[in-house]
């Protein structure tokens, strides 16, 4: 495990990022489109150019190339070698450090067995499913038994059924190894429900770092906001039948998964997921309306003062002052 | 099936070439049986077989020798981007017709029977090569030369495993053109400038009207060069099998 530092890092894509991935942790990397999330990782795994300074343990590695930094970087697209069968895939990067073929198998038909890819070991990537290439590339850069591991959109381009299935083995892996990792995402539902740690990227810059328990989107600029969601202080959160729910006044908000604190009184509501409906239990009045492209923004203010940034998808059928219904379809609560 | 398509057309072409100089009846026209009658005389049989060792020894000299220092300037030149320098250069001599350089080499070389031939087939192959493993580089896959770097491998060992293998079979149907084309190179120079060799052979034979003889060694090039088109074919099938699992190669760019 490895603690990772970065002081006043600078390229085209970064604009004077400071900040600090703790080891042992999942810190989620999070950001909208061109935000430089994978310039961030590719700057840490040492693959592109950059000023200021990148630390593991508090040693400078600057200078020290990418097939020194013990780091396994998985790309958005996987890239797996084409040339070689899954199992000479995975076994690559223990090959390249000099293990013998004995220790190679084991390590290689370990992690196949955690993964279930035991029966695609023979298989060439081009003959492989988006979801299988995913585990391959997950399982390779696992073999070596990094310091750190960086996954790039790693939920990206799988169908949800499978992406769900997916999600479940990785993450799972992922825990169980107990390494330091960064997750990019530009889903902020999967980041925020996996991450420890949330740092999330703007046009470069850095805007949020630190434990996800104490994001409050509220204290961000208004831009982001309504793109990463709005924190709700909720009254009580309950269970009903292993379903989690958070509770204002006299509505319930369904949860994404069961909080791992049942005190925690806290929960992001992202901006796709509230609707105006007649049927809705929420009431709020709408404070503003504009126009953003195809879409309406809109601030709603709840009762007990909290207020919702969100999009409406059609054209606005609100004014401003105007009191609706609405209808929250999930919310994701930030636990300790 | 294909080998018997193969079969079908060659033999449709031969039955028609036959039917037709039957009927026309010229001596200037020969019929393909008469053809591989001369093809048996032990005098041609004789001529043919020294001359086709000088045209083979002066080719195969002309294309290694391109082939290697083009693949080899062509990865050398990838190391602090030497191609951009490269590349232009490359691309002039790519479009120049190889057989055009021979009036030149004449003047520079001189009628020299071995010198002459294989640089000229050497001018041949190896501004091609260079432009296409220029180009096969540029193309590379960089995100597996990243990964392979982030799982500790250095570059001599990410060159060894993954950039020779894409580069060779990027560059196979080249290489194939080329090889074909360096005979035919040192064929016309044999014809224009020597006094050795299949394309001299068929000059002399072309002057004295024996055109039996003529197309005897035309069809001789001709088998040679399919020839070499069939092996090459199966080396590139052979090495698509060893690196990609055969026709997983087919579906190299999915992007996986």
């Amino acid at each position: 495990m490895v603690e990772v530092r970065l002081r006043d890092v600078s390229n085209y894509a970064l604009r004077r990022v400071t900040d600090v991935f703790p080891e042992g942790k999942l810190s989620v990397l999070l950001g909208p489109n061109g935000a430089g999330k994978t310039t961030l990782l590719r700057v840490i795994a040492g693959l592109e150019k950059y000023f200021g300074h990148v630390l593991f343990d508090g040693r400078q590695v600057d200078d020290v190339p990418p097939y020194e930094r013990s780091i396994a970087y998985v790309p958005q697209r996987n890239s797996l070698f084409k040339n070689m069968k899954v199992y000479d895939n995975i076994a690559f990067g223990l090959r390249a450090r000099g293990y013998l073929e004995k220790e190679v198998k084991g390590v290689v038909r370990n992690l196949a067995e955690s993964l279930r890819i035991t029966d695609i070991l023979d298989r060439y990537p081009a003959r492989l499913s988006g979801g299988e290439a995913r585990k391959v590339a997950l399982a390779r850069a696992l073999a070596i038994n990094p310091e750190l591991i960086m996954l790039d959109e790693p939920f990206t381009g799988l169908d949800a059924e499978v992406s769900e299935l997916i999600k479940q083995d990785i993450m799972m892996l992922l825990r169980h190894y107990r390494k330091t990792i960064i997750l990019v995402s530009h889903s902020t539902r999967t980041s925020l429900v996996n991450a420890d740690f949330l740092h999330v990227l703007w046009m470069g810059k850095l805007i949020y770092s630190g434990k996800l328990s104490q994001l409050d989107t509220n204290k961000l600029p208004e831009c982001i906001r309504y793109w990463l969601g709005t924190t709700l202080h909720v009254d009580e959160i309950i269970t009903e039948d292993g379903l989690a729910k958070a509770l204002i006044g006299d509505s319930s908000i369904p949860l994404a998964e069961v909080p791992k604190e049942m005190q925690a009184r806290k929960i992001i509501v992202l901006p796709d997921s509230v609707k105006i409906c007649r049927k809705g239990s929420i009431t709020g009045v709408i404070e503003s309306v504009y126009r953003s492209g195809h879409y309406y923004r809109a601030t709603i203010n709840l009762e007990g003062n909290r207020d919702l940034r969100i999009y409406l998808t059609t054209p606005a059928p609100v004014r401003k002052g105007e009191t609706v219904k609405l209808k929250i379809t999930y919310g994701i609560p930030l636990g300790d | 099936m294909r080998k018997n398509k193969t079969v079908i057309s060659l033999t449709f072409f031969l039955i028609i070439w036959e039917l037709t100089a039957r009927i026309i009846n010229n001596p200037l026209y020969p019929p393909p049986s008469e053809v591989a009658l001369a093809l048996a005389l032990p005098k041609l049989y004789w001529a043919l077989g020294t001359n086709y060792l000088l045209t083979a020894t002066r080719a195969l000299t002309g294309f290694a020798t391109g082939l290697v220092a083009g693949i080899g300037l062509g990865i050398l030149s990838s190391v602090k981007q030497g191609q951009d320098y490269l590349q232009p250069i490359a691309t002039i001599f790519f479009v120049v017709p190889s057989v055009a350089w021979i009036p030149l080499l004449i003047v520079w070389v001189g009628i020299k029977p071995f010198e002459l031939p294989v640089i000229a087939s050497f001018l041949c192959s190896f501004p091609p090569v260079l432009y296409g493993t220029i180009n096969a580089l540029r193309t590379l896959n960089s995100d597996e030369v990243e990964a392979a770097l982030s799982l500790g491998a250095k570059p001599t060992l990410i060159f060894k495993k993954l950039i020779i293998p894409q580069i060779v079979l990027k560059i196979m149907p080249l290489i194939k053109s080329e090889a074909v084309m360096a005979w035919k190179t040192v064929f016309v120079t044999e014809m224009v400038a020597l006094s050795s060799g299949l394309g001299y052979l068929a000059i002399i034979y072309s002057e004295t009207l024996e055109v039996s003889k003529l197309l005897a060694v035309i069809s001789v090039l001709a088998l040679t060069t399919l020839g070499i088109i069939q092996v090459l074919d199966k080396l590139e099938s052979r090495l698509t099998t060893k690196w990609f699992g055969g026709e997983d190669w087919l579906r190299y760019g999915s992007g996986m």
